[in-house]
């Protein structure tokens, strides 16, 4: 207990207080801009964050990761263009509300949901990671294949529209994670010659390309249609929810906290999915299910409270055994792992003031959020007027510096640019970026355990299947990727 | 026969193709090439790995699905297809390769500024005072953010800072 407190105290030092603040105000400043969500400003940040220690540089990531997530509500509820994929269920209620002259209800709503399905999420998180952590020391390299075949899979075929496209990404990202030298016999593969890539290509280069380059792209274009509710002052008098409204905002966050935190630890579902499924609870069990979609409070604060209980328990598996759950904990992983440390069982015993430092900087990042949030309103809606086309060459600008300030080697700038330009090209197509970049990171402890695991077995491949966990877990593997394709198959029969 | 979309639009083959059969031939050929790569690399045997079991093995699984997509795109008809902006395209690659040559001969501040100016410029919906605030605005804001704040090792001004 007394090591807790002591590690949780790291977080409270002056200079994690400050990441942690810059992360928040950062992540919702790129949050709110519409088109650039939370992974993008993680991508952005990720080179930044190499100078610092570990428990800063995860500190400030994280705070990145849920700004981002909150700023992409508030650029649904301005301008119904969701800021974030799992922000977009705010438009349905939130620019009703803000067309009706209720922007400050709604951003308040947001504000208070997301603290409140944040706050208990951490609680969660708190309880749970250690206990999974303890649970996953029984496992073997055999086990470890199995698992992370589970997440690999989950994550490609789960929550996409074409769970091909997904497994495709997944194992070509596992296989540019083959690229540079293999660790076992020091031979270099793929490397076509290209000295920089002995080493395989760097984590940030691919996130910046994947997630910085290929969304500027995307949104180069958009020219936002004029918002005349952007011109009204947002005060806090105005800000405050009617005690009616207060009144039912209360059960519909427990329920979108409740729906969080089951999906946020799931790999492939995530925050997006699980605001999806709170607004449709909500919908289905109002008396006035008819007004959803016209301005319901209720219609914002369980997806917001959904949202954020996610977000803060997506860190479970990936902490504890070193399994993102959505792209940007991936990129947080990544992080990680550039400094050296493997997420994972041994991550809470033996880096604990990593482990209670991040959790004590979550519930910091939180209460920023609430107390700088409010007061920032205008800032955010000002910085909704600017238009983009002076936005982008700024990011541009700040990816560039990125890629240079991994390596200073100008071959990086052709890499992130290519993997931008593969990126973007793939989303045209429908194949989308994060399953890549998730099979790209565990690749390599893809390969190390099974090669492991065929040594421990003597090459009796089937043992992976007779043993009782790694077997139930490639089981629950082959349900997952059956269940997606059939289901998808089954909805476009329906379709046609 | 024609088949209609959910829509009530004809489907074209054409672009049923052009959408999903090139994207699969396109990760079909990146298959064949690790697989490649993969053969010439030692095998080692299911007890003990080489270095190419692994890629190959993968590669293989790569073969099969994005094959399974070709199939799948040969059969579909689609009312629209992807548009990709090539425009766009090349004028992100232009101003990173811009910002590179720039930073690798003056400096950042120098990047910045082309950067920022030549990609404003090259957009074409912005006017010259437009340009140049951006353009000043930028390389104060990013130096201080990347050099006075996180102190980056970057030469801000080659030769002179």
């Amino acid at each position: 207990m007394e090591q807790i407190l002591s590690a949780f105290a790291a977080s409270f030092t002056p200079m994690n207080l400050w990441f942690c603040f810059l992360g928040v105000f950062i992540g919702t400043f790129i949050g709110v801009l519409p088109g650039l969500g939370a992974i993008s400003a993680v991508a952005i940040m990720l080179p930044l964050s190499f100078g610092l220690d570990p428990t800063s540089a995860i500190i400030l990531l994280a705070g990145v990761y849920y700004g981002g997530e909150y700023g992409g509500s508030t650029a649904a509820i301005l301008l119904n263009i969701p800021g974030t994929p799992s922000s977009a269920v705010t438009c349905l209620d939130g620019y009703p509300m803000a067309q009706q002259g209720r922007a400050g209800v709604a951003l308040f709503a947001t504000t208070i949901a997301s603290f409140i399905g944040g706050s208990l999420g951490i609680i969660l998180m708190m309880v749970a990671t250690p206990a999974v952590a303890k649970l996953t020391l029984l496992f073997g390299p055999g086990e470890y294949f199995a698992l992370l075949v589970f997440g690999l899979l989950a994550t490609g075929a789960i929550s996409r529209e074409a769970p091909l496209k997904g497994l495709a990404m997944v194992v070509l990202g596992v296989l540019v994670g083959c690229i540079g030298t293999d660790m076992q016999s020091g031979e270099i593969r793929y490397n076509l010659g290209v000295l920089s890539l002995t080493d395989g290509f760097h984590i940030v280069v691919v996130v910046l390309g994947l997630f910085g380059v290929s969304e500027v792209i995307s949104s180069i274009r958009r020219t936002g249609a004029a918002q005349p509710h952007l011109g009204e002052r947002v005060r806090l008098r105005t800000m405050i929810p009617p005690s009616e409204e207060r009144r039912r905002m209360g059960l519909p966050i427990l329920r979108g906290t409740a729906i969080g935190s089951l999906f946020g630890p799931l790999p492939g579902t995530g925050p997006m999915l699980a605001s999806y499924v709170s607004y449709a609870l909500e919908v289905r069990l109002s008396p006035d299910p008819d007004k959803f979609g016209k301005g319901m409070i209720e219609g914002i604060s369980a997806p917001e409270a959904s949202n954020n209980a996610a977000v803060q328990t997506s860190f479970i598996p990936m902490l504890a055994l070193g399994i993102p759950g959505t792209a940007t904990t991936a990129v947080i992983l990544g992080a990680l792992l550039i400094h050296g440390i493997v997420p994972g069982p041994m991550l809470v015993t033996q880096n604990p003031e990593l482990f209670w430092g991040v959790v004590g900087s979550f519930w910091i990042g939180n209460l920023f959020l609430l107390i700088l949030n409010i007061p920032f309103i205008s800032l955010w809606v000002m910085l909704l007027k600017v238009p983009y086309r002076f936005m982008y060459p700024f990011l541009i600008c700040a990816i560039c510096i990125g890629a240079f300030s991994t390596s200073n080697n100008p071959i990086d700038m052709i890499f992130v640019l290519m993997f931008g330009i593969a990126g973007y090209l793939g989303k045209c197509y429908g194949y989308h970026p994060a399953p890549f970049l998730i099979g790209f990171l565990l690749g390599p402890m893809l390969e190390e355990n099974f090669r492991r695991s065929m040594i421990m077995y003597r090459g009796d491949f089937p043992q992976l299947f007779t043993s009782p966990i790694s077997g139930s877990l490639l089981a629950l593997s082959l349900t997952v990727l059956v269940f997606a394709v059939v289901s998808t198959m089954r909805r476009r029969r329906k379709v046609s | 026969m024609s088949r209609l979309n959910s829509d009530g639009t004809p489907g074209s083959r054409k672009r049923g193709l052009a959408h999903e059969a090139t994207p699969a031939a396109v990760i079909l050929a990146f298959g064949i090439v690790f697989l490649i790569g993969g053969l010439q690399l030692p095998m080692g045997s299911v007890g003990r790995m080489g270095p190419g079991y692994f890629p190959v093995t993968l590669s293989v699984i790569l073969l099969a699905v994005s094959a399974l997509l070709m199939l799948r795109g040969w059969t579909r008809r689609l009312s629209e297809s992807a548009s990709p902006d090539l425009w766009a395209m090349l004028l992100i690659s232009l101003s990173t390769f811009g910002f590179a040559g720039v930073y690798l001969l003056a400096g950042l501040l120098p990047a910045i500024a082309v950067c920022v100016g030549a990609t404003m410029a090259f957009d074409g919906r912005n006017s010259w005072k437009d340009i140049l605030f951006a353009t000043l605005f930028a390389m104060l804001l990013l130096w201080a953010i990347f050099i006075f704040l996180l102190d980056l090792p970057m030469p801000v001004l080659r030769g002179v800072v």
